[in-house]
């Protein structure tokens, strides 16, 4: 009996995976039940959706890395024949073989990298691994290769093109991939948390790559015109946004990022009916000196009760900074939305809201954060240039996205917006052989 | 019919001298206009085929529309159009739009078009020819035809195979620019769109010309034979049943009934109205949704307006509509709807949004999947858009008296109802309730312009209340008792439940009203029963509970059947269908032929509802023959493109049509039959000859065997069938 438990491992960060994959497991599981009716993959879509929940649990409490890394290939393996769903319609079986190739690229990789790992400790206890003290060239090379490995799982740029592929997949099978198995990664870096701090460069070079990814993927979501595509844009820039925060040392923070996204993305996935429904769209924010500047102020407000919820500082000398900045600029969103006129009445409604956001913000990041912090701990990092770079590139962002309307709507658009757009435009497209391009190539 | 627009400039193509505006015309004559998912009108998709015979039809959609294996540049081709298309035609859906400018829309275009490197590699030889195009749409045709050695007699077959290749695009054009409510806001004309399509066809194969072989090739191997076969048994098998019943007639005098009710011409009331006619001494008429009342409604909180009358017809009056009043909780949940989308739709804001709100939407995930009747009470309580309108009296009212009198006594005399007033007289419009479900209009009334009825239903009834409307009626000799009233009602199709607009209701009626709604209750209960049946449910709650919990739940993808089945279009009073059961497969349409003495009720009825009529039947026809062609395919796997229609999976063609959910049981058992629509007269059969003869639509129709036509004469009560010349009834 102690040898077979020996196998296992149930922290809180297991008891988090196997609570975020069950109520979503459950969940498509539950609502294939009706939207499957008819189909005649029924039973085996079920049957691979049960099989990928159970995979993902086996995966969460394995101390094993060979137990681990099993469960891992078979959940991958699964998804790829959920996203091919029906094997006659050309373009979603090339979607099931890129995700296939991919993640098995990303399986492959992990196993070489649990592998040194193993040999560079001498453990084969995951729970051993992260705790060893060693830091050889070898084991080096194994957090390399693991780090890898959860970027393809997470779909970071340049592993994204699987998941921006892979539309052609049932509702509930993109549900299940953007709630749960993009998780992976981000469960990976966590999961060797004091693996991968161990090399600075490593954290930095991943940053790098999240941040990039957060960019892009969030500005492709905005120019998509069709529902699932920019859903699968918009998972691409919340991963770079997780993958960011585990390089940042923000290991429960990345935490409440996936947990949260997890839930919020499911269930935009299987709404996604109703797309067409509300066709009125709010007029877009105007910018001037007035509203702006009073809305950094309850920007930052935003932040303060933010971070007085959190135990933060209200500007923290670490890491911990981007959780200030991203509450002081969800705060400046929200006051400028209200802010259209400086009445009494909006500014009075700015401040509540703004305030009321930040501490509504801090609850839910704190709630995760008490559940996993046993197991999991902020490594926030002391602050480089690369971090003040990527600030500085993420306000050009969010004030780009802010103006970009007043630019569009000129008689003559400047051209380096037009080059942008065609090449934002292009560089977000699916692996074309993954588009139904001529009709009768569909296959239901 | 709407005649279509004179393009905005007349270019006379030079190589050849003959004007390239025909060739255009021509080949989108072809297309069958597609509706967005707002209001998803039933359309026949070869609309544009009616001239031809149906066999000779059914070749040539096989020819344009089921092409498989097209050449691989034509992927090419498709896959950069619809990349441009999407952001072009997106009505809503992307946050920072394409940057085109309005007043030089295609210049912009191009010179976007110019910037992609997918379509014009940096070095590519086609650059200087993009550069030097002209600006109009019909200059660039012409250039671009020329550049591809398309030869004058080829051009409109050319044209017509750049549009049928990528169809479902091509058709929402087709509405955009023809159909739309709103056609002078539309910025992107169908020459624009041809401009564009074979832009990129010869920025992509120069050597397009080659399709031309092979259509030319595939158009020797087609066989329609089986198909034609197969429809054929469909209808002799329908066709013997239906007339076997409609055989032992036994009319039974007409006596004066507790109430009447007035049904929408839809398959789907046929069953109800039996239902309803079980329960009680009730009287129940077909006549169509909108109540023979064009109009346009203005909402009077929100600077809108929308039509309800079928689209073949332009409203003609105006009438005022309010929502009821928001409540707070309303307002505010309004308020925060709009700050959610800021966040989510801004740079950085989605990271914390999602976080902040990440809990409480799996919160709401288990309401909505466990609970699903709670999670749409709560909806409903929280939405400020449901459509919870009511007409404003006044409004009514105050049309002139003409107007008034002219459409109480048209809908009166059309449906046969001038004498044996009930007390009670009920107009029933109806809609459906569905969760989660893109093609949601596809289930709401036609006749309503695919949205849902009971205005319309409301609108007569106040003008037939009205004291100035029954005094002008007396001078057309229609006699309404003042004991009578007229109410408004709805008939939801999913749930089967019927919703009186009583508000105004005199207070002696309401022992009689609400006797009719315990009656009511009860013909849905049973009708519940027997659609519950043909929806083959495994549960084992009442049948009502099932129904409610489908129209609730966000993961059904078939709530109802909607039309499916239909199949017959019967003309006639009720009497004549009233002890038989037709299974919900037809039309029924009130008419009297002895009130109807110039034959002018007959006529609209055969020349507007019996057309609206065949483009639903078509539409189920053909999304049920072959519905990667002509339906929208599987739901499990749409993409809501741009908030106008649906794409599969990544990307694709614009699936117009009907899902296969509509049609089918299964992804490998049809539910609708593959049969013409079958449209029976009760009239003297020299009366419709005089019609058709009148009618260029009908001898096109009924000649081309498009339609099934029929009569009974009522004298012998013999059924005669017209033989495709117009000569003979067999």
């Amino acid at each position: 009996m102690e040898l077979i438990l020996g196998y296992f491992h149930l922290d809180r960060l297991s008891a988090l995976l196997i609570a975020v994959t069950g109520l979503i497991g459950i969940t498509v599981i539950s609502f294939s039940k009706r939207y499957l009716r008819g189909n005649s993959n029924y039973k085996r879509t079920q049957i691979l959706n049960i099989l990928l929940v159970s995979t993902m649990f086996l995966m969460a409490i394995s101390d094993n890395i060979l137990l681990f890394w099993a469960a891992w290939l078979v959940s991958n393996l699964t998804l790829a024949e959920l996203v091919i769903h029906k094997r006659a319609w050309k373009a979603a079986h090339e979607s099931g073989k890129l995700a296939r190739r991919r993640l098995s690229l990303g399986s492959f990789l992990l196993a070489l990298g649990l592998g040194s790992l193993s040999f560079a400790t001498g453990y084969w206890k995951i729970s051993m691994i992260t705790q060893s003290p060693i830091n050889s060239m070898l084991f080096y090379l194994g957090s390399v290769l693991l780090v890898l490995s959860a970027l393809i799982q997470s779909a970071i740029f340049p592993f994204h093109k699987w998941l921006l592929s892979s539309c052609n997949s049932p509702t509930p099978t993109s549900a299940l991939m953007h709630a749960g198995i993009v998780n992976g990664g981000g469960y990976l870096l966590c999961r060797f948390a004091s693996v991968i701090s161990k090399t600075p460069d490593l954290m930095s070079l991943l940053f790098l790559v999240g941040s990039l990814t957060a960019c892009l993927g969030t500005l492709w979501k905005l120019i998509q015109s069709d529902i699932k595509r920019m859903l699968a844009c918009s998972t691409i820039g919340q991963m770079g946004f997780m993958i960011a925060q585990c390089a940042l040392g923000l290991f429960p923070a990345a935490l409440a990022h996936l947990t949260c996204h997890g839930f919020f993305k499911a269930y935009l996935f299987l709404s996604s009916g109703s797309a067409a429904k509300d066709l009125k769209k709010d007029q877009p924010i105007r910018l001037n000196c007035f509203n702006l500047i009073l809305s950094i102020i309850f920007g930052c407000l935003t932040n303060f009760l933010f971070s007085k919820t959190l135990g933060l500082n209200f500007f923290s000398e670490d890491t911990k900074l981007f959780m200030n900045f991203i509450a002081i600029l969800g705060g400046t969103t929200i006051s400028l939305h209200v802010l259209r006129s400086l009445a009494l009445k909006q500014i009075l409604v700015a401040f509540l809201l703004s305030g009321c956001s930040g501490l509504f913000y801090g609850l839910s990041i704190g709630f995760i954060e008490t559940l996993v912090t046993p197991s999991i701990h902020f490594m926030p990092q002391p602050l480089n240039w690369i971090h003040y770079l990527v600030l500085i590139i993420f306000s050009f962002n969010w004030f780009f996205v802010i103006t970009y309307q007043t630019f569009a709507e000129r008689t003559i658009q400047p051209i380096w917006l037009k080059e942008w757009y065609v090449n934002m435009l292009n560089f977000s497209q699916p692996s074309k052989e993954t588009i139904t391009a001529i009709r009768k190539n569909y296959q239901f | 019919m709407k005649v279509d627009k004179k393009p905005a400039c007349s270019f006379q193509i030079d190589h050849t001298g003959l004007g390239l505006e025909v060739f255009i015309h021509k080949s989108w004559q072809k297309i069958a206009p597609f509706w967005p998912l707002k209001n998803l009108i039933a359309v026949n998709p070869l609309l544009g085929f009616e001239e031809l015979k149906f066999e000779d039809a059914l070749k040539e959609a096989h020819l344009y529309f089921i092409q498989k294996d097209l050449p691989h540049e034509i992927e090419n081709i498709n896959r950069e159009t619809i990349k441009w298309l999407l952001p072009i035609l997106d009505q809503g859906q992307a946050t920072l739009k394409i940057p085109l400018d309005k007043e030089n829309y295609l210049k912009s275009l191009i010179e976007l078009i110019s910037l992609d490197k997918k379509i014009v590699p940096s070095n590519s030889p086609q650059l200087g020819f993009l550069r030097n195009l002209k600006e109009t749409p019909y200059a660039i045709i012409a250039d671009t035809l020329h550049f591809l050695k398309i030869e004058q007699k080829q051009i409109e077959k050319f044209l017509t195979i750049l549009l049928t290749t990528l169809p479902g695009w091509a058709a929402h054009v087709q509405y955009l620019n023809d159909w739309s409510e709103n056609p002078s806001t539309v910025s992107f004309t169908k020459e624009e769109f041809l401009a564009l399509r074979i832009l990129i066809t010869a920025l992509i194969w120069p050597q397009a010309k080659e399709i031309l072989n092979f259509f030319e090739v595939a158009q020797e191997q087609i066989n329609v034979d089986a198909i034609i076969s197969k429809i054929e048994e469909n209808e002799d098998n329908f066709e013997k049943s239906l007339i076997s019943k409609l055989k032992n007639l036994e009319f039974t005098p007409p006596t004066k009934k507790e109430a009447q009710l007035v049904f929408c011409i839809d398959v789907r009331s046929e069953r109800i109205r039996k239902a309803i006619e079980a329960q009680g001494d009730y009287e129940t008429l077909g006549f169509a949704g909108f109540f023979g009342i064009p109009l346009r409604f203005d909402h009077l909180n929100q600077n809108e307006s929308f039509p309800s009358c079928p689209v073949l017809l332009k409203p003609k009056s105006n009438v005022a509509i309010k929502s009821s009043k928001n409540s707070t909780l309303q307002r505010i949940s309004k308020f925060f709807k709009s700050i959610y989308k800021t966040l989510k739709y801004n740079f950085a804001s989605p990271f914390a949004l999602a976080e902040s709100l990440g809990l409480s939407t799996l919160i709401w995930m288990l309401i909505r999947n466990g609970f699903p009747n709670f999670s749409h009470f709560t909806q409903n309580k929280l939405s400020s858009s449901c459509q919870n309108f009511s007409v404003i009296k006044d409004s009514v009212t105050s049309m002139s008296e003409a107007e008034k009198v002219s459409y109480a006594e048209g809908a009166l005399k059309m449906m046969g109802l001038v004498k044996d007033f009930s007390n009670l007289i009920i107009f029933c419009g109806h809609g459906s309730t569905t969760e989660n479900n893109a093609f949601a209009s596809s289930l709401d009334c036609g006749a309503c312009g695919g949205r849902k009825g009971g205005l319309n239903a409301q609108v007569l009834a106040f003008i037939l209340n009205d004291e100035v409307t029954r005094k002008g009626l007396k001078t057309k000799n229609i006699h309404i008792p003042e004991t009578t009233y007229f109410l408004g009602a709805i008939h939801d199709t999913t749930t089967d439940e019927i919703e009186i607009f009583d508000r105004e209701l005199p207070n002696h009626f309401h022992s009689l009203l609400t006797q009719l709604k315990i009656d009511l209750k009860n013909a849905a209960l049973s009708n519940c029963k027997v659609r519950n049946q043909k929806l083959s449910t495994t549960e084992s709650n009442s049948p009502q509970i099932q129904a409610i919990k489908r129209a609730h739940d966000w993961a059904e993808i078939r709530p109802e059947w909607g039309l499916a089945r239909n199949g017959a279009f019967i003309i006639g009073p009720r009497n004549l269908t009233k002890n038989i059961d037709l299974d919900g497969e037809a039309f029924l349409h009130s008419y009297d032929y002895t009130i109807d003495k110039e034959d002018t009720y007959l006529e609209t009825i055969l020349t507007a509802p019996v057309i609206v009529a065949e483009w639903i039947n078509m539409q189920y026809f053909f999304s049920a023959l072959d519905n990667v062609a002509f339906g929208a395919g599987s739901k499990i796997t749409k993409n809501v493109a741009g908030k106008i229609g649906v794409m599969q999976g990544n990307a694709s063609d614009l699936m117009h049509g009907l899902p296969l959910q509509s049609v089918a049981v299964s992804d490998i058992q049809n539910y609708h039959e593959l049969r013409r629509l079958n449209v029976i007269v009760y009239a003297p059969k020299d009366r419709i000859d005089r019609i058709i003869q009148r009618q260029p639509i009908l001898r096109k129709l009924f000649g081309n065997k498009w339609l099934h036509l029929k009569c009974i004469n009522p004298d012998t009560k013999e059924i005669f069938k017209l033989d495709q010349n117009f000569e003979r009834w067999t």
